[in-house]
């Protein structure tokens, strides 16, 4: 078919203006990013998806293996997503590094007034060599959780030291009722006594960059071990470990009386796995030791929030980072309790009048405990819990002792660290 | 070959031209037949392993080649010398066990009447038909003193917790044994089909000299399958070494369990999906493939495998 000059050139007048009409309307159109979320967080993005027209969501479920899908996508160099959920501490130290260099430096981007409203080491785990890669999500420290009737009924006193802590172990034991204070072989229980007296366990040093200290030889490691080693030989702390069918079938029968376990302990696993019944839960500030002003206190999890730095819309995605971690209307409705401090007291307050609970000051505790969080506990390639659990726990559950196992975990832990890329100091 | 021959030859193969043309249509067809599956291994079976091999030889960030690093930074992973020794003991133990069992189970089936021994190959093989990641679940039970069925054995030896019964049996102890329940009743069938091709006259002259049915499964029916239980024994020990879905999947079981290092396999998930370094990934996927075939090799120059008697 003939085409006559008139027909082309109507033609391309039509597609000149079909093309003018598309620009306009991409100048309209919302800016793109594509988040990587876990379940729990959709609501989050849904609500800053609902406050924000200008943005669009496009939200992608990734469970297991967060950093496995992202180095995939990062070598194929196609579907790297703008912003992601963390949900494992460690994930940011693996996404920062030559190899895998995918967070955003957030250190000067998040406004200085948004950084401080978080709880003080709230985000350590997100400095990485003294620079903000990330926002922490929602905070995890360790705090006593106890049976309040039970410990009442007894005529015990919640331990405000490791002494009496060991003391009341001891004391119930003597009952022979099968009483205890929770899991003696569990990695990051574990983890948590022994840094409560400052034990060095992998902890960065913040004066020099890819450095971490580890020894495992001094007193402030050997005086929790030996505790644990006490505690575990009378009974008072389980051979089991937290999750394993024997310990919550006793935790269920009433046997568990306190125990050492994070802020998101209740409402994850005390009342749906140990099935404690309503206005039993009570929580207590974690121990110190004799010789300490405060305590310390480790944490297990706690979920961060981290940026590509490659991305088309740095602004909006800064943007999108403060906003999920910090919006109060929208943390308040979160699952943990937010590291933004203004966010969680809005979070504490359905907490006071939740009837589960034997008081109503759980969030009073959970925000005083906050103040005594570790500076180490940080980002690290070095899975700390997976050495414990590799050479510490089942060694433990077949009757070794903590004391002896000191040096394996030190060797273990030096071995990974150099590894990884660290330098190790003493 | 003198010209003289090849002319002749020529001329042979002129005299027969419609022959030829036959055969090499007929071979044509055969290629064509084969090629899509040569294509697909080309794809994802031989590219791979050369993709791999060329990047075990560059630094994967900065694009440069800086020969044997990946490879020595690999051997000097504390953790290799660890890994290599567990999936050793793994596959020693699943192997001996394999052919010891399949072995011993083909044998009394094929001296049992025909269909209960096909009922029980059956019921062999249906534990086979779980993926393995569900068998590391289902195990995790069974290796809990609390709601195992074996609790009594596991009682009777002083193994109280989870933490007991894997200690005691050991990571390659327990792999090994789910390796078999998953892998054997195949082979069980296999075995049936072979010992089904033995000839039933060697069988009946072997009853009529007077041999009992231990004599006919150990002097018979053994040497005449033997090449099947070689088969058996290589295959399995290649695919042991690549042991992977096991030990990972054990951290369901709790923190406690997680072995993240602890086969060759998963030390090179490790490098290259935990700390984004493909190039040491490669470098110790590349070793353990060569290991895997060198051994593969041995074992078949050793035993004349394709021998044909």
């Amino acid at each position: 078919m003939k085409t006559g000059f008139a027909g082309r050139l109507l033609g391309l007048a039509a597609g000149l203006a079909i093309g003018l009409l598309s620009t306009a309307a991409f100048a309209d159109d919302p800016v793109q990013l594509t988040v990587w979320s876990d379940t729990v967080r959709l609501p989050t993005f849904a609500a800053y998806q609902a406050a924000h027209p200008n943005v669009k969501l496009n939200v992608v479920t990734v469970g297991d293996g967060l950093v496995s899908k992202l180095q995939i996508a990062l070598r194929a160099k196609s579907n790297v997503p703008d912003a992601i959920f963390m949900a494992d501490v460690n994930n940011a130290a693996l996404l920062a590094t030559r190899q895998t260099n995918y967070l955003m430096d957030l250190t000067s981007a998040v406004p200085a007034d948004k950084q401080a409203e978080f709880y003080p080491n709230a985000n350590v785990p997100c400095m990485i060599n003294g620079k903000l890669m990330c926002l922490r999500n929602d905070m995890a420290h360790f705090i006593i959780w106890y049976n309040k009737p039970q410990l009442d009924k007894l005529g015990f006193k919640v331990p405000t030291t490791w002494g009496e802590f060991e003391k009341l172990g001891s004391d119930l034991v003597a009952l022979k009722q099968g009483y205890f204070l929770g899991s003696g072989t569990e990695p990051y229980p574990l983890m948590d006594m022994l840094v409560s007296a400052g034990c060095d366990l992998a902890l960065p040093d913040p004066a020099k960059a890819d450095t971490l200290k580890i020894d495992l030889t001094t007193d402030a490691c050997k005086k929790p071990a030996e505790m644990v080693d006490r505690m575990l030989a009378n009974g008072s702390l389980s051979k089991f470990s937290t999750f394993e069918p024997a310990f919550i079938q006793q935790a269920s029968a009433g046997k568990l009386v306190l125990l050492l376990g994070s802020t998101w302990f209740a409402e994850y696993v005390i009342k749906p796995t140990y099935k404690f019944p309503e206005k039993v839960l009570a929580n207590a500030l974690p121990p110190k030791w004799d010789d300490q002003q405060q305590p310390s206190t480790w944490s297990w999890g706690g979920g961060t929030f981290g940026g590509w730095k490659d991305s088309k819309n740095p602004k909006e995605l800064v943007d999108l980072l403060t906003w999920v971690a910090t919006n109060v209307d929208s943390q308040k409705n979160a699952v943990t309790m937010p590291a933004d401090k203004p966010a969680s007291i809005a979070w504490g307050e359905k907490l006071k009048s939740d009837g589960y609970y034997a008081t109503d000051n759980i969030f009073d505790v959970m925000l005083q405990a906050a103040a005594f969080g570790n500076p180490g506990y940080g980002t690290l390639r070095v899975n700390v819990g997976d050495a414990v659990a590799k050479v510490v726990t089942p060694q433990l559950s077949n009757g070794s002792k903590l004391v002896d196992l000191l040096p394996a975990l030190q060797q273990e832990l030096t071995n990974s660290a150099r590894v990884n890329g660290y330098q190790v100091e003493p | 070959m003198t010209a003289a021959e090849i002319a002749g030859g020529a001329s042979q193969a002129a005299r027969r031209p419609a022959a030829s043309k036959k055969r090499r249509r007929s071979v044509l067809v055969s290629y064509l037949f084969l090629l899509p599956y040569l294509l697909l291994l080309l794809m994802f079976g031989v590219l791979p392993v050369f993709y791999a091999f060329g990047l075990s030889f560059f630094d994967t960030i900065g694009g440069v080649f800086w020969w044997f690093t990946n490879y020595q930074s690999a051997l000097a992973d504390f953790r290799l010398s660890a890994s290599v020794i567990n999936v050793l003991t793994y596959v020693v133990i699943w192997v001996a066990v394999t052919v010891i069992g399949v072995v011993a189970l083909s044998l009394m089936l094929d001296s049992i009447g025909r269909r209960s021994a096909t009922a029980l190959r059956t019921v062999f093989f249906l534990p086979g038909a779980i993926t393995s990641s569900a068998i590391v679940v289902l195990w995790l039970f069974m290796l809990d003193p609390l709601v195992s069925p074996f609790q009594p054995i596991y009682h009777l030896l002083g193994w109280t917790s989870r933490q007991n019964v894997v200690g005691g049996l050991g990571f390659a102890g327990i792999f090994a044994l789910m390796g078999y329940f998953a892998g054997s009743g195949g082979w069980i069938v296999v075995f049936g089909g072979s010992l089904a091709s033995v000839p039933s006259e060697l069988n009946e002259a072997a009853k009529i000299d007077g041999a009992n049915r231990w004599q006919m499964a150990m002097l018979i029916k053994l040497p005449m399958i033997w090449r099947s239980v070689g088969l058996m024994a290589i295959l399995s020990f290649a695919g042991g070494l690549q042991i992977f879905v096991e030990p990972q999947l054990m951290q369901l079981g709790g923190i406690q369990f997680s072995r993240t290092d602890w086969s060759v396999n998963q030390l090179a998930f490790l490098y290259a999906f935990s700390q984004g370094d493909f190039g040491i990934s490669a470098a110790l996927s590349t070793m353990l493939l060569t290991a895997s075939i060198a051994i593969a090799l041995v074992i078949i120059f050793a035993t004349k495998f394709y021998k044909i008697d």
